[in-house]
Formats: C-alpha cells, sequence, structure tokens
C-alpha cells in the first residue's frame, strides 16, 4: 500500500495485434487519465443529495474509440486516398496532455465512407467486454476485440490507428466526437481485413 | 505532500486550532474505486460496487492518540476491540498494513450511552452522515467532505464524557453502519496531534480526496 498525495489512477494499456492467431505487432505503454476522467470520478462517488441518495454521475467506463490521430502517426497513408477526405484532420495531440478530450481523428467500427460527422448508422465506439476483468483486487481491466471486419471495411483496407480513448456509458457510440477519460497515442498500428486487434487497458488504484 | 484534511477548532465560535494532516486510502478504499469502475454486466448496466461517500468517524486511537489515563474515557473505550486487538495506539498511517487499518481504532460515539464497546447499545451513533456531513468540489478533480461536529449539541461530548482527545478519523461509503463501532467500510484514514474538545467545541473537518 501506498501513501497517496492524490488518489491516482494508474494505468497501463496493451494493444496486440494478430494475424491469423500470430502477434504481427504490439503496443505496450502508459496512457494518460484526462482532466475530463478525473472530473467524472470525483464524481461517481458523490452524492449530489441525501434521502433519496442521489449520485452526482452514474456513468461508467463502457466503449472504446480509435483514431488516426495523435503525435505519434507516422503512416504516409494516414494523409492520402482513401483514408482522406473521409478521416481528415491534424496530428497534434499527445497523451502527456490531461486537457485532451477527444479522439484527433477517430475512425468508425463500422459503417459507411462519409467525411465527418458520418451518417445514421455509423459506429464509432465500440464497447468494451464485460464483466471486467480484475489481474488484483485493485485492478480493473477493459478489454476490447477488434475483429477482422470491423475499422477495416471497404473501402478502408488498411487503416493506420495510433490513438484510442475510453469513455463512459453516457456516450453516444453513433456519434463521432465523444469526450473521453483516457486516451492513448502509439506508433502505428495498421488495421487490415486479416488483422485482429486486441486492447487491454488496466486502471490500478 | 500536500495535506488534504483540515480540521478547524472553535470554542464559542472563536478558532482555537487548526490542523492538517494527510489520509491513506485503506484496503478497502482501493478495492471500492476499482469496483465503482467496473461493471458485470452493461445490459442492463450491473455496477460491481455502487456506494458513494456519506459518513465520517471519531477516533481516540493512533499512534498519536490511545488510552487517555482518564478512566472515564477508557472504560467506555477500551482498546483491543478492533480487528487487530491492538493496544489502542498503534494504528498509523505511515505503515498502514501493520498492523493493518481496516476501521477506526479507538471510535468514539457521536452520541448514545457510555457502554464499552462490546456491550455497547445498538442504538449508539458511531458515525456523522448528512446533515453534519456534505460534500463539495473544490476542484473538478477532487470531493471534499466537509463535516461538522457540534458538541455544543451534544456531538462526542454528553454525560459522562465531559472532554474528549480526538486523534484519528475516518470516511465511510453510504454502506456503512452507523451503529457499528468497528464498521469496516473504511474508505479513508487520517490521524493528527490530539485535539482535545470540551462542551463549547464545534469541529469542522474538510476531507478532499483529489484525483
Amino acid at each position: 500500500m501506498q501513501i497517496f498525495e492524490d488518489i491516482e489512477v494508474k494505468y497501463n494499456l496493451s494493444i496486440i495485434a494478430r494475424e491469423r492467431g500470430k502477434i504481427v505487432d504490439r503496443r505496450d505503454g502508459h496512457n494518460i487519465f484526462v482532466n475530463l476522467g478525473r472530473e467524472w470520478i470525483a464524481a461517481l462517488i458523490s452524492l449530489q443529495s441525501f434521502s433519496p441518495d442521489t449520485p452526482e454521475n452514474d456513468y461508467r467506463p463502457k466503449y472504446m474509440g480509435f483514431g488516426i490521430g495523435g503525435a505519434q502517426q507516422v503512416s504516409v497513408n494516414a494523409n492520402s486516398s482513401p483514408i482522406t477526405p473521409p478521416y481528415s484532420g491534424s496530428n497534434l495531440q499527445t497523451d502527456t496532455d490531461r486537457t485532451v478530450d477527444t479522439l484527433e481523428r477517430p475512425v468508425r467500427i463500422s459503417g459507411s465512407s462519409s467525411a465527418y460527422p458520418g451518417v445514421a448508422g455509423d459506429l464509432w465506439l465500440g464497447q468494451i467486454q464485460a464483466p471486467v476483468s480484475h489481474p488484483q483486487s485493485t485492478q480493473a481491466q477493459f478489454r476490447r476485440l477488434l475483429g477482422q471486419g470491423e475499422i477495416s471495411y471497404a473501402p478502408f483496407l488498411s487503416v493506420p490507428l495510433s490513438e484510442v480513448g475510453l469513455f463512459t456509458s453516457d456516450k453516444n457510440p453513433e456519434e463521432y466526437l465523444n469526450t473521453l477519460i483516457a486516451y492513448d497515442t502509439f506508433d502505428t498500428i495498421s488495421k487490415t481485413t486479416a488483422v485482429e486487434i486486441e486492447v487491454v487497458w488496466t486502471f490500478r488504484f | 505532500m500536500r495535506d488534504n484534511v483540515q480540521i478547524y477548532h472553535r470554542k464559542n465560535g472563536k478558532l482555537v486550532e487548526a490542523k492538517s494532516a494527510h489520509n491513506i486510502m485503506t484496503q478497502y478504499g482501493r478495492e471500492w474505486l476499482t469496483k465503482m469502475v467496473s461493471c458485470t454486466s452493461f445490459f442492463p448496466q450491473t455496477p460491481e460496487a455502487d456506494e458513494r461517500l456519506k459518513y465520517f468517524g471519531l477516533g481516540i486511537g493512533s499512534t498519536r492518540g490511545g488510552p487517555t489515563g482518564d478512566s472515564t474515557i477508557d472504560t467506555a473505550y477500551p482498546a483491543g476491540n478492533d480487528p487487530n486487538a491492538t493496544s489502542g495506539d498503534e494504528y498509523d498511517p505511515e505503515y498502514p498494513t501493520d498492523p493493518d487499518i481496516t476501521t477506526l481504532e479507538l471510535p468514539v460515539r457521536k452520541s448514545g450511552g457510555s457502554n464499552p464497546y462490546p456491550s455497547a447499545a445498538g442504538t449508539d451513533v458511531w458515525l456523522f452522515g448528512p446533515p453534519e456531513f456534505y460534500n463539495t468540489h473544490q476542484t473538478l478533480y477532487s470531493v471534499s467532505c466537509h463535516i461538522i461536529v457540534d458538541a455544543t449539541s451534544g456531538d462526542v461530548i454528553y454525560s459522562p464524557f465531559t472532554t474528549m482527545p480526538l486523534s484519528e478519523a475516518g470516511l465511510f461509503t453510504d454502506v456503512a453502519d452507523v451503529n457499528d463501532a468497528y464498521d469496516t467500510s473504511l474508505v479513508a484514514y487520517v490521524s493528527f496531534d490530539t485535539i482535545t474538545i470540551d462542551a463549547t467545541s464545534e469541529l469542522e473537518f474538510i476531507w478532499s480526496l483529489r484525483f
């Protein structure tokens, strides 16, 4: 046990790309619990009124979203057809900046190939697995498996992923820009139709 | 390290003492946070824990307190009844696992009787809750629990107690039983140099959990 100055939410992120079951790429690192996340958890544990007890919020982590933004994007494909113009944007966000509040260049889990903000029926966030797992009693592990046809569908047959966000249950997965609670940008991993990607996001208290 | 617990002692409305301290999160508290962010299902949303901060307790234990030498107090609040059966002056936030801090060490009542812990009345009230307990946010990234202990209206100080040398405090969630001296839903614990209150005292605690 540790004496905390603040209650520090420590976090690790593991992104594993597999092709026919074999690991072909992997990223491990730390991400950032952004200011919106700190705000969210302070409200989550608080009551706004008593008798009856009314929580300030009751939202839990439920979705992951992916993007091709972030400062660690290194693929030239991120700025060429067919990725642009549908997913046009900049690559400025870092995973050390707590003021980050959305993905920079979100990509769809499934749906159309329209430019932002997309069209009805587009799915921008993927639900994490339930139940959440606990490698230790003070760790919560959120998982999402991107299937072969997710994100990489025609005409986007190779999508250079470089950012990921964690989102709470109040967000609308059919909207392209949602505010997030945690964020990471990583060296590009190409999502193709032959690749499955497993994302494991761990919070430690 | 920034102190996150501020304590103000007023007598007859005048500030006579101000202290600050730093808390520790207990194992229960860390597991509580873990469960609060975790769901077993999303349809319907089923969180593993649905507890919020609601209660506060006071005590005379910890390495900065302990048995007082006052027979009235020591009879009502005898050492050795906590889960670790300590001598009453062993809980140390610097070393919170030795002994393991899961409750207050020598909790005192908000109101009720004066029987020792094992024979305390089931109606004795050991924790402070609303309206003496309320939340604010000093920053967007913290929650501040404000607790008012009003000995002038009988909190803690009631017959036969004329003084009480307080030295420990804890935060509890809404599942705590206010009638249980040793409730284990303690999420955060703090000890401080003794503050002796009497029937003219009012205490204000501002306890901030920062993320």
